[in-house]
């Protein structure tokens, strides 16, 4: 009995208007441990999640955010995203300066309405409504509070007590209300606060609260913040979308119910048919068939994006896609699907949560992904398929959705697998430089790069720039400031571990540093080099393994001879190896250099011995051949 | 603005007329595609272009028939040449939601087995956005869009703003065949036309044709503009107002000249719109009520005696009083009364209130005019109120000028944001006004000094102190008030992964003239080369990288700095000892023609101390292209000494 009043009056205090105070938000009123290196504090984050039933909910957020710098004018820009399935009730918006007083009130003319569409959609039915908050000299806090109602229940909210690294975090409060007995799911991550239960009358309601949380500074190979801040994640047992019902307690259920949106959606015209047809006629390796019909559709499509009613949900059909030659993710996987369907291969639509370094609450299933892949299972040799881009070779993935769990949509439902991910050896560069000085300390270089795996994607980035960006990468790359390129080419092998060669001919102006008695050869820019790291001593994750080979030929100018060459070095430990040495050979001088970086996770105690690791080689790599005129 | 408005109310109202007179044919026909066209795999002159457009079209032709309406009918034609091209396979039309779309087009062509193929975008699939309350979009994803493909469209839109008639620009972001614009108006609005950028490669022809409606005749001007084999453009460094240097052809209304006699100037002279603007009630009205704040100012100014700290308590008050909204105008958006009691407005609400009250000081303050960097260079030539964005307040005292914005609470008296130095803005006076030289003393300047000590056993110690003037200043000063000074100090300490940075001292932050001074010790790990008897190291490249930002050979449009520069370093090495100076760094002197930039460089031994002293500066704020040459070869020949390498020899050991 003791704890339910505690818990009623939490509950109520905590989310009583306070309206009735005459001063709210006084800046001078924030701990100070949560102004260190923060952008803004959130004062007070309210979120309440009103549950009706499957097709009915209300959202309510209420903000007040101190803004301490012009980094946080992002805060000012208020926007809510609204749909066909969510609809907007209402805003209400003020400005408090630092002493708390008001300053500025939102009257309706400030509030304009327009399209949502992004970079990733040319059109979508999606719209927002948005306020810019006027400027007022820092510290002032903003406080905003808007209703939404949706009617699906596919998207029951995910929440982040704080939801950016550089803001800090008095209050942040998640509360949902649900009809007693209502089947309702959620997991709780890296929270510092249980969940407080509490059923009154016919309503049960759930209330999570985070306090005083300061900034996490994000660092070189800091652990991503995704791993560190809390986060609640909550979902329904059943569920609809516009017309379509499923349930969410199992992936097979959640992949049935996406199975019920591509149901006929895989027709095809006669003629495209024919086509696919013809194209594998004669090949009796379904791989190579697989490939044939990839190609196609890469070569007849391209990305673009229309979301109409539940299109941001459900692909377009495959027989629109041949018609128009584009779509998004969904719309092309799913064509391609039908595309092998019509020669008897099987393939599966696959879910996935994209970008670098992502992935999924597997043992939570919930609608968390924004990427759709297709999997084709032949005998012994998956193959993964990214269909929305047109240059991507055949089965690899990149680290947009390689190395993490997705969702297989099989017909008998849902599947988690794993994608495939590079080990540290497949990722790897090999560089290549002859450099031949010539004259006062210019040189003609030829470089060769050969890059691997997950490097493939940065050089046929390259390949695809103008000349003059092209230029610009090799300044950055070789450090070198006046040059001209002779001659640069490009070969892709396509293959699973893609593989990528770029050939340069280049000259380049005064790369020695020339004084009266010596020239100095720097050689850091043909070395795949590291930046120095800090004494930071916090927990380090290094999310990816690679392995870098270099070697240089140099020829030395006839006025001159070696007077100092960096001695060899090698050392190897759990975090990777390092080994470089130089040989000489009349006047040319052959130096190479190898290192590898092992995929890891390694507590703060070993901060310093990482950090030597890692310095010891920058370090290195900025040595310099010394010459001396003779 | 508000006497521009109501002519216009009975203009249009006028014009009830039917008018034939329209444009002759485009120079393509749309879905006729020339095979060569088709076949095209690259484009010659520019091999790298993912796309190129064949041809740009546009005919615009302002009708009294139609209520004085623009009737504009485009078609475009690009081909697609590689997949970097398929950008351009979707495009997007906005318009006003006053205009008219009124017809539109779209088709894809490709070579299918050796024929051509047209595949027609439906109508249906030509989707209009209503983007806002004030504009519309069209989107257009052309269909079956392939490396190789030519796309067309073609559109017909009527719009109703005859301010600036149709603004036309010849360059994209992809090279250009062939663009052609045509512009037709009656000869009652009187335009002033402006060509920017490559002018000589734009040919002009014009006729003066005659136009009857409905009882009214008159001259309509037709002037088709083309200009062929354009490259591509891009954006460089160091160019605010790119818009000012793209090829194209303006158009700003200069006067209406009614039929029945009588005319308006909307561009007269700078010295007619002054008078203009000294009358109207968003701009002269308030600066001319000098006792609106005359309450607040006794008080102030009770103890002040002379002009200039009277002038300096009232710059401090306004610009610690009022906040800015970051935007930037010619007008107040609402009463000073009330912006001061809101504390908050734009740039026009907080300046024009300074005058006010300068002017209640008995300071003699007037408005200055202007265009912001970014807002383009304001013509001397053509006086458009609605090209100006920005209002200042110059103050006279004992014969000095000073120019003030209240904008910023950190900006010192007598120095104004770099968005306002814009070469030269317009004094509002009764008088009429004069031009003004948008500059006090700003400059970026900054002088770092660093005490070396480098040891044999490969650290280096060091001493750093660094004086930040005029904008770097105001940058520290502006990030110590933003991130607080304990943040700044921590950033000092982890910004060098090779360098352990302690004793952060910061002097200056109490006071926002002057210079900022920032102080710390240093120990320099993995900087020295050596050996048994050399040590090798460049001071230059301990704490900054040596990079030019001048990497392109020739420099499409001009580099416009804004301000003068000048950084200084020097560097106090201390030889250890048993060792002496083998080589160092030279004396240099690299100097432009009138000291336009400069690069100079000295190196001495004094006990021990290698003393390496260079000062860069850049004296001239604007480089015309021509110019640009001698610009990056003084960057160049700069960054090679300062890379230079220092080489200390031990000494031999005497038995």
């Amino acid at each position: 009995m003791k704890k339910l009043l505690y818990i009623i009056l939490f509950t109520l205090i905590l989310f009583r208007p306070l309206s009735a105070l005459e001063y709210k938000y006084v800046y001078d009123s924030i701990p100070k441990q949560l102004l260190k290196g923060a952008n803004a504090v959130i004062r007070s984050s309210q979120y309440t999640y009103t549950i009706y039933d499957a097709e009915k909910a209300i959202e309510k957020q209420k903000l007040a955010v101190t803004l301490l710098n012009e980094l946080a004018d992002n805060y000012r820009m208020i926007i809510i995203n609204y749909s066909k399935l969510s609809r907007f009730n209402y805003m209400n918006a003020r400005v408090y300066d630092k002493y708390g007083k008001i300053v500025w009130t939102l009257s309706k003319t400030d509030i304009y309405d327009r399209s949502a569409v992004s970079d990733a959609a040319i059109y979508s039915d999606d719209r927002i409504k948005a306020v810019l908050i006027p400027a007022f000299q820092y510290p002032y806090t903003i406080e905003c509070e808007f209703e939404r109602q949706d009617r699906t229940s596919l998207f029951y909210p995910t929440h982040y007590f704080q939801d950016d690294p550089s803001v800090s975090v008095e209050y942040s409060g998640m509360q949902i209300t649900m009809p007693e007995g209502y089947p309702f799911r959620y997991l709780e991550k890296n929270l510092n606060h249980p969940v407080d239960s509490i059923t009154i009358g016919r309503e049960t309601i759930l209330t999570w609260q985070e306090v005083n949380l300061p900034v996490v500074k994000i660092r070189p190979y800091s652990v991503p913040v995704e791993m560190r801040m809390p986060v609640l994640y909550t979902a329904p047992v059943d569920f609809v979308l516009d017309k379509y019902k499923g349930n969410m307690t199992s992936w097979k259920n959640f992949g049935v119910w996406t199975n019920s949106l591509l149901t006929d959606r895989d027709s095809l015209s006669t003629e495209t048919i024919q086509k696919v047809r013809s194209l594998v006629s004669g090949i009796t390796d379904p791989m190579e068939k697989v490939r044939k019909i990839y190609e196609y559709m890469q070569s007849g499509t391209r990305y673009v994006a229309v979301f109409i009613g539940i299109g941001g949900w459900q692909p377009i059909p495959a027989y629109q896609v041949a018609n128009n030659g584009y779509g998004e993710c969904k719309a092309l996987s799913n064509y391609m699907k039908s595309l092998l369907k019509t020669v008897g291969i099987e393939s599966y639509y696959t879910l996935a949560k994209a970008g670098a370094n992502q992935d999924i609450m597997a043992e939570f299933p919930s609608q968390q992904f924004d990427h759709v892949i297709l999997c084709v299972p032949i005998e012994n040799d998956t193959v993964w398929l990214e269909c929305t881009d047109q240059d991507q070779p055949f089965g690899y993935l990149g680290d947009f959705t390689a190395d993490r769990q997705v969702l297989l949509i099989t017909p008998d439902g849902g599947k988690i697998v794993r994608t495939p991910t590079m080990a540290t050896e497949d990722n790897h560069k090999i560089k290549y430089a002859k450099i031949e000085m010539v004259g006062l300390g210019d040189a003609k270089i030829t470089v060769k790069l050969n890059y691997n795996g997950f490097f493939y994607d940065a050089l046929y980035a390259l390949s695809e720039q103008g000349e003059h960006s092209q230029k610009e990468w090799i300044t950055n790359f070789l450090h070198v400031n006046d040059f001209d390129v002779r001659k640069i080419n490009f070969s892709f092998d396509k293959k699973i571990v893609p593989s990528a060669i770029a050939s340069m001919d280049l000259f380049i102006r005064n790369i020695a540093v020339r004084t009266e008695k010596r020239m100095f050869i720097p050689l850091q820019g043909f070395l795949s080099s590291f930046d120095f790291i800090a004494n930071y001593q916090e927990n380090i994750k290094v999310p990816q393994g690679f392995t870098s080979c270099d070697s240089l030929e140099i020829i030395l100018p006839v006025d001159y001879d070696i007077e100092q060459l960096p001695d060899s070095c090698q050392y190897a430990s759990a975090y990777g190896s390092y080994n470089s040495h130089a040989v000489i050979n009349k006047r040319k001088i052959t130096y190479t250099r190898k290192v590898v970086i092992n995929e890891g996770f390694y507590p703060a105690e070993e901060y310093d011995d990482f950090r030597e690791f890692i310095n010891k080689a920058a370090a290195n790599d900025r040595l310099r051949i010394i010459l001396a005129k003779n | 603005m508000m006497f521009l408005r109501n002519t216009f109310l009975f203009l249009t109202g006028i014009f009830l007329l039917s008018n034939g007179l329209m444009g002759q044919p485009s120079p393509i026909t749309f879905g006729v595609i020339p095979k060569p066209d088709l076949e095209m795999t690259v484009y010659e002159p520019d091999k790298d272009a993912g796309a190129v457009v064949l041809c740009d079209f546009c005919d615009a032709e302002m009708d009294l028939g139609n209520n004085a309406k623009t009737t504009i009918k485009r078609h475009v034609r690009i081909k697609i040449l590689k997949k970097s091209g398929y950008e351009y396979g979707n495009v997007e039309i906005p318009f006003s939601t006053n205009d008219d779309l009124l017809v539109s087009k779209a088709s894809t062509h490709n070579i299918e087995n050796g024929e051509p193929v047209e595949t027609v975008l439906p109508k249906k699939q030509m989707i209009r956005e209503k983007t806002s309350a004030y504009r519309n979009t069209l989107k257009i994803a052309f269909p079956q869009v392939r490396e190789g493909s030519v796309i067309e469209y073609e559109y017909e839109l009527v719009t109703s703003d005859y301010f600036e008639f149709v603004p036309w620009t010849f360059e994209f972001t992809i090279p250009t065949v062939y663009s052609e614009f045509r512009a037709s108006y009656p000869a009652y609005f009187e335009y002033k036309i402006t060509l920017s950028g490559e002018t000589s490669k734009i040919k002009r022809q014009y006729k003066a044709e005659r136009f009857m409606a409905a009882g009214l005749s008159g001259t309509q001007h037709a002037y088709q503009w083309i200009a062929r084999d354009l490259p591509a453009f891009e954006e460089e460094p160091f160019l605010p107002n790119i818009q000012d240097f793209l090829t194209g052809v303006r158009f700003e209304l200069s006067a209406i000249n009614y039929p029945g006699g009588g005319s308006y100037e909307v561009a007269p002279t700078y010295k007619k719109i002054s008078e203009r603007l000294l009358e109207d009630e968003e701009f002269g009205t308030p600066i001319n009520r000098t006792m609106t704040f005359n309450k607040v100012l006794k008080s102030l100014l009770s103890e002040a005696t002379s002009p200039l700290k009277k002038a300096r308590i009232i710059y401090d008050h306004v610009k610690t009083h009022m906040h800015w909204n970051d935007e930037e105008e010619l007008f107040i958006s609402k009463p000073i009364k009330r912006s001061y009691y809101e504390q908050y407005g734009n740039s026009a609400d907080i300046n024009l209130m300074m005058i006010s009250m300068m002017r209640n000081a008995g300071i003699q303050a007037d408005p200055v005019i202007l265009s912001t960097r970014e807002n383009g260079i304001m013509n001397p030539a053509v006086a458009l109120v609605r090209k100006l964005n920005y209002v200042i307040c110059a103050i006279q005292i004992d014969g000095r000028q000073y120019l003030l914005d209240g904008t910023d609470p950190v900006n010192p008296f007598g120095s104004l944001p770099l968005r306002c130095l814009n070469f030269q803005g317009w004094r509002v006076t009764s008088t009429g006004g004069n031009w003004v030289e948008l500059r006090n003393s700003e400059i970026n300047s900054f002088s770092k000094s660093y005490k070396l000590v480098p040891s044999e056993n490969g650290t280096m110690s060091s001493e750093v102190r660094i004086r930040y003037d005029s904008y770097y200043a105001l940058n520290v000063r502006k990030a110590i008030r933003l991130y607080g000074e304990e943040d700044y100090r921590e950033d000092l300490v982890y910004r060098w992964g090779n360098i352990d940075v302690s004793e952060v001292s910061i002097q200056g932050t109490d006071s926002l003239d002057g210079s900022l001074n920032v102080g710390f010790k240093a120990v320099i790990h993995h900087h020295l080369q050596q050996d048994d008897d050399l040590i090798i190291f460049n001071p230059y490249e301990i704490f900054e990288p040596l990079m030019n930002p001048f990497i392109k050979e020739h420099r499409a449009y001009p580099v416009n700095f804004g301000c003068p520069i000048r950084e200084e370093y020097t560097f106090f090495i201390e030889i250890p000892d048993d060792y002496s100076v083998d080589e160092s760094p030279k004396k240099v002197q690299l100097i432009l023609p009138d000291k336009d930039a400069s690069f100079l460089q000295s190196a001495t031994i004094q006990n021990d101390i290698l003393v390496i002293n260079g000062i860069f500066i850049i004296q001239k704020t604007f480089f015309s292209t021509e110019e640009y040459e001698s610009l990056r070869q003084l960057y160049l020949i700069m960054l090679r000494k300062k890379a230079e390498m220092i080489v200390l020899r031990k000494n031999p050991v005497n038995s």
